[in-house]
């Protein structure tokens, strides 16, 4: 509403001389002007420029989505305990099985290109089941696609002992891991 | 006319015409420049920063899933955030609803601005088990199945400056058209038609008043309110009102008749929230009803408006009946002129004033919002926090915190009901800190920093620091049988170390140390496992001597204990000063399997438009192997199941959880620190002033800290601490330090590194051997004050580390000097 543009379109134009009149004879009688006029506002520090911590880019390289052929085996076992949770029903593990559907919801958000959300169910998943290895794998592989390497290598560490022992699952892990310890140089700004 | 009198009247003309020219032009160019001076200032108000917006603290979201118990805490949790429970549906945000058959909750979600994404409120069935466990969660009306949904944050404080005003701005086209109209009705009816002074409205007032004899009705316009409230004060003077009415033309012939609607919508004083006035119609509509303008009813509209003339005499929180009366008198106004029909009339006559809880920031998380503000300051300047109107989720837990204050205020009452405890001085205040935090994300769930934050604002969650005494002892431990063999000696859970008064020699034997029991009692050699489970000091310390003080000191700040420890051999049993913060920090090491997770009170930050300035993730990095981790923590386990933490399940908290008591020199200081697998809780009890406590950690802190713990946990699985791979947990016989058997009677659980277990079962003759060879059993009585709680198993032994073999004989038995 209060553009620049308009600003400058509303001037000062008389309505009536009546209404001049009485402004003339208002300002008259106040008998003395504004004193003191309230001072115009110091300009205030504007915050810093926004700090997002966390993945926030993607990132060109490796996927460990995607082992080309056989897909990935983390996503087949997590849609697989999903299942099985499913499948249990009521009186199973109610925080692993929310923890497990919101670390695949969060994957999708990331497919997707909204790493924030993602970061946030992968989060969510966490406080909800600690214990959960998937949480943090995917939370491992999403630094990763931010550059992100160390905070991806310390995910992953924790992630490991807590997955469920799969031999092509762990020689994804074992590439994963490789590929962290042989990383390029990673971005400064978002590393710890 | 005679020609003098001519002549007197030509000169007065002349003197009129050379005279009035300039005073005209005078007064014209005064004018001119008064107009430009107050247009100048109005520019600057309107066009420019309006109203300071305060920067508000929120507690973090609650998630709600398939699984989680719904609990009286939960229908605590929707009072608290001024959701209205109703009978039948809801049909409108921040209503919900509980059947029984079926079990059941509906609940209509408020709009809330997320870092990344808005939510605009929704209606969730929420369907119930036997046990108050949510079944399933549904979005109505399309019936779509949800894994989970978010409950939002409540409002911890508001960072004000000079100024104590809540207020959310809204535009002109945000307002609903009926309140504009209820507004304009009772307010100033010609303000479509005026130019800023109501000339009409001027006499009607004056004359109303002039035969009522006192000041019934008011003159002003709708923009001379706006002018006096920006830029005027209170006094009543007609010099004031001369001022207003000349800015109000000024303002109406620069701005628009909407533009100025839109500013007093926003800047109209519509009551208290404590010493917080409630500003403008959004934030008036959020506090008296809990939903934003656009959902009100009728109704409830007439009654802000209404509101407007004297807002705490006609506050439906406090006078539900003068609000009713008043709101009537605007719907009378509203039908009178025209601007509603008669059955809207009757259909808003009808409804009662059904205002939602007073939701005033909480006063129980002070200390905490200190805390965030200290942490904000370092990218944000103080002024910035109290006018950009930053919206900032933490990570407390309103519920867990509701929870600690209380445990903190019941046991420091009931410590000081307790018979025989020293006299304190008239003026020390016994006091208390507690910090609950996410071993595994780092996030602080509950800070209480002291008794009361109105007498202390000194936070002793994270500025007090106090010497920790018994609670240092797992960095000891650590250092002796974890698998990074940082000491110069690796010892074994099962390693008998001699209980017994020794001289420690420093500083190349220039200096001495001789660490002590309490109680000055020892009972000759007692197992690592034992000494930590019990608390033996000199065995802590002996201990440390071997592995090394700077291993030890090293260790610590590894952990999370801040740089500086001097390597001095009093450390081992916690001489240097901690925080409460700290101690979180070391033991959420060993809670969360090695790694460190940053604390995290920041969530994030989000500005006016709903846009993220500052996010802040989960951060973790491995301190320490798993393996060792786990060694503490099931330690630890035994010292709450058999050692000097068992009072815990004395108390009635049966979940798995691991802790140690501590106490200081003199008994000034009690701690407590436990933690279960997803959380931690650390409690200090004692005095800032150098005056004795005279009770233990187990008789001050572990009391608030099992309280807090019992309601904290309560509807929530607990699952057990797991070993990770590389850790063996045996049944070992505490006695030999052998492999369990029916010959020796039942064995404790003690965990290994894999490789040094135990290999071999007890046998009738090795614990003759044993007894023969290290007499009885160990009596904890006197040992860290935690007397009359039961006694240690007696002495041990396990398996020899190759390494250190030449300090231990075979059996593992440390050598005596």
């Amino acid at each position: 509403m209060f553009t620049s543009s308009n600003r400058e379109s509303v001037g000062v134009r008389p309505r009536s001389i009546g209404t001049v009149a009485l402004l003339v004879a208002l300002l008259t009688l106040t008998g003395c002007p504004y004193d003191p006029l309230p001072m115009p506002r110091r300009p205030r520090p504007r915050p810093r420029p926004p700090v997002i911590e966390g993945p926030t880019r993607p990132l060109p390289g490796p996927d460990y989505q995607e082992e080309a052929s056989q897909g990935d085996r983390a996503d087949q076992l997590l849609r697989a305990e999903i299942e099985y949770l499913e499948a249990a029903g009521p009186g199973s593990d109610g925080q692993r099985l929310t923890a497990l559907r919101l670390t695949s919801e969060a994957w999708d958000f990331a497919a997707a290109g909204d790493e924030r959300e993602a970061l946030e169910l992968l989060e969510r998943a966490v406080a909800i089941d600690g214990s959960s290895g998937f949480a943090y794998l995917y939370l491992a592989r999403l630094h990763y696609r931010a550059t992100a390497y160390g905070a991806a290598e310390q995910f992953l560490a924790r992630a490991r002992p807590l997955l469920p022992p799969d031999r092509r699952l762990n020689r994804a892990l074992d590439r994963f891991e490789y590929d962290l310890a042989n990383r390029p140089i990673a971005d400064p700004a978002i590393q710890r | 006319m005679n020609t003098k009198k001519r002549s007197r009247l030509r000169r007065f003309t002349t003197v009129l015409l050379i005279l009035v020219p300039p005073l005209l032009a005078i007064a014209g160019l005064w004018t001119w420049v008064e107009y430009r001076a107050i247009d100048a200032v109005l520019v600057e108000k309107f066009a420019g920063r309006r109203w300071d917006f305060p920067s508000k603290v929120y507690t973090d979201t609650y998630t709600v899933y398939p699984g989680l118990v719904l609990g009286e805490g939960f229908e605590r949790r929707l009072h608290s955030l001024g959701y209205l429970r109703v009978q039948a549906v809801p049909t409108r945000r921040g209503q919900y609803r509980v059947s029984e058959v079926p079990s059941r909750i509906d609940l209509y979600l408020t709009a809330f601005e997320y870092p990344a994404r808005r939510e605009n409120g929704r209606l969730i069935e929420i369907a119930l088990d036997a046990n108050s466990a949510v079944a399933s969660l549904r979005e109505m009306p399309t019936g779509k199945r949800l894994s989970t949904f978010v409950l939002e944050p409540t409002l911890l404080a508001g960072l004000h400056g000079e100024l104590r005003e809540d207020r959310h701005e809204m535009k002109i086209d945000e307002v609903p058209l009926p309140l504009v109209r209820s507004v304009l009705a009772v307010e100033d009816r010609r303000f479509f038609e005026h130019p800023g002074v109501d000339a009409r409205g001027l006499a009607r007032a004056f004359f109303v008043n002039l035969f009522a004899g006192r000041v019934r009705q008011g003159g002003s316009t709708l923009t001379q309110q706006l002018m006096k409230n920006f830029f005027l004060t209170e006094e009543r003077t007609i010099s004031r009102k001369l001022r207003e009415a000349a800015m109000a033309i000024v303002a109406e012939r620069r701005f628009t008749k909407l533009e100025i609607l839109e500013a007093y919508m926003n800047e109209i004083y519509l009551g208290q929230r404590g010493s917080v006035g409630i500003h403008g119609m959004w934030e008036a509509s959020r506090f008296y009803f809990g939903r934003e303008p656009a959902e009100l009813t009728l109704g409830q509209l007439a009654t802000l408006a209404g509101m407007i003339r004297a807002p705490n005499y006609y506050s439906p929180h406090e006078h539900p009946e003068r609000a009713r009366e008043r709101r009537d008198v605007v719907l009378s106004l509203l039908s009178e002129q025209g601007e509603i029909d008669i059955d809207a009339y009757r259909a808003a006559a009808v409804e009662p004033i059904d205002t939602v809880p007073a939701v005033t920031a909480t006063q129980n998380g002070l200390h905490f919002v200190d805390f965030v503000r200290e942490e904000l300051k370092e990218n944000y300047p103080a002024d910035v926090l109290t006018t950009e109107g930053f919206t900032i989720l933490t990570s407390l837990d309103p519920e867990l915190q509701a929870f600690a204050v209380e445990a903190v205020a019941d046991g420091l009452r009931r410590i000081e009901e307790t018979p025989g405890r020293p006299e304190a001085p008239s003026d020390a205040r016994l006091e208390a800190a507690l910090i609950a935090t996410n071993p595994r994300t780092g996030a602080i769930l509950a800070m209480v920093g002291g008794r009361d934050y109105k007498q202390s604002q000194f936070n002793r969650a994270v500025q007090g620091r106090r010497q920790p005494g018994s609670v240092f002892k797992p960095v000891v431990m650590l250092a002796a049988l974890g698998s990074e063999r940082v000491g110069r000696v690796h010892f074994l859970p099962t390693t008998i170390v001699p209980d017994a008064p020794f001289v420690w020699e420093y500083e190349k034997g220039m200096k001495t140390w001789r660490p002590e029991n309490y109680g000055d009692e020892y009972n000759g050699g007692v197992a690592i496992r034992d000494a930590l489970q019990f608390s033996v000091n000199t065995v802590t310390a002996r201990i440390a001597r071997d592995v090394g003080i700077e291993a030890v000191r090293d260790l610590a700040m590894r952990l999370g204990v801040e740089p500086g420890i001097p390597a001095l051999p009093s450390i081992s049993l916690g001489s240097w000063e901690v925080s409460p913060f700290e101690m979180a920090q070391v033991y959420g090491v060993f809670a969360n399997s090695g790694f460190l997770a940053k604390p995290l009170a920041v969530r994030s930050v989000v500005d006016r438009s709903g846009s993220a300035v500052e996010g802040n993730a989960i951060k973790i990095e491995r301190r320490i192997p798993a393996t060792d981790a786990y060694l503490i923590t099931q330690l630890l386990e035994g010292a709450v199941e058999r050692g000097t933490g068992r009072s815990v399940r004395r108390y009635g908290f049966t979940a798995p959880a691991a802790g140690k008591t501590g106490s200081t020199n003199e008994l000034h200081d009690a701690w407590f620190v436990g933690y279960t697998p997803d959380l931690l809780c650390v409690v200090w009890v004692g005095y800032d002033r150098d005056v004795r406590l005279g009770l233990t950690g187990s008789r001050a802190a572990l009391p608030i800290w099992t309280q807090f713990m019992k309601d904290a946990i309560e509807g929530r699985p607990q699952p057990g601490f797991r070993p990770p791979p590389g850790v063996l947990v045996e049944n070992v016989d505490p006695v030999t330090g052998l492999l369990a058997s029916s010959d020796c009677g039942p064995g404790v659980p003690t965990a290994f590194l894999e490789g040094e277990e135990p290999q071999h079962y007890c046998h009738r003759r090795d614990l003759e051997v044993r007894r023969n060879a290290n007499g009885g059993r160990i009596d904890d009585r006197g040992r860290d004050g935690d007397q009359d709680l039961g006694r240690a198993p007696r002495t041990g032994a396990g398996r020899v580390d190759p390494g250190s073999r030449d300090r231990y004989d075979e059996s593992n038995v440390y050598l005596f000097e």
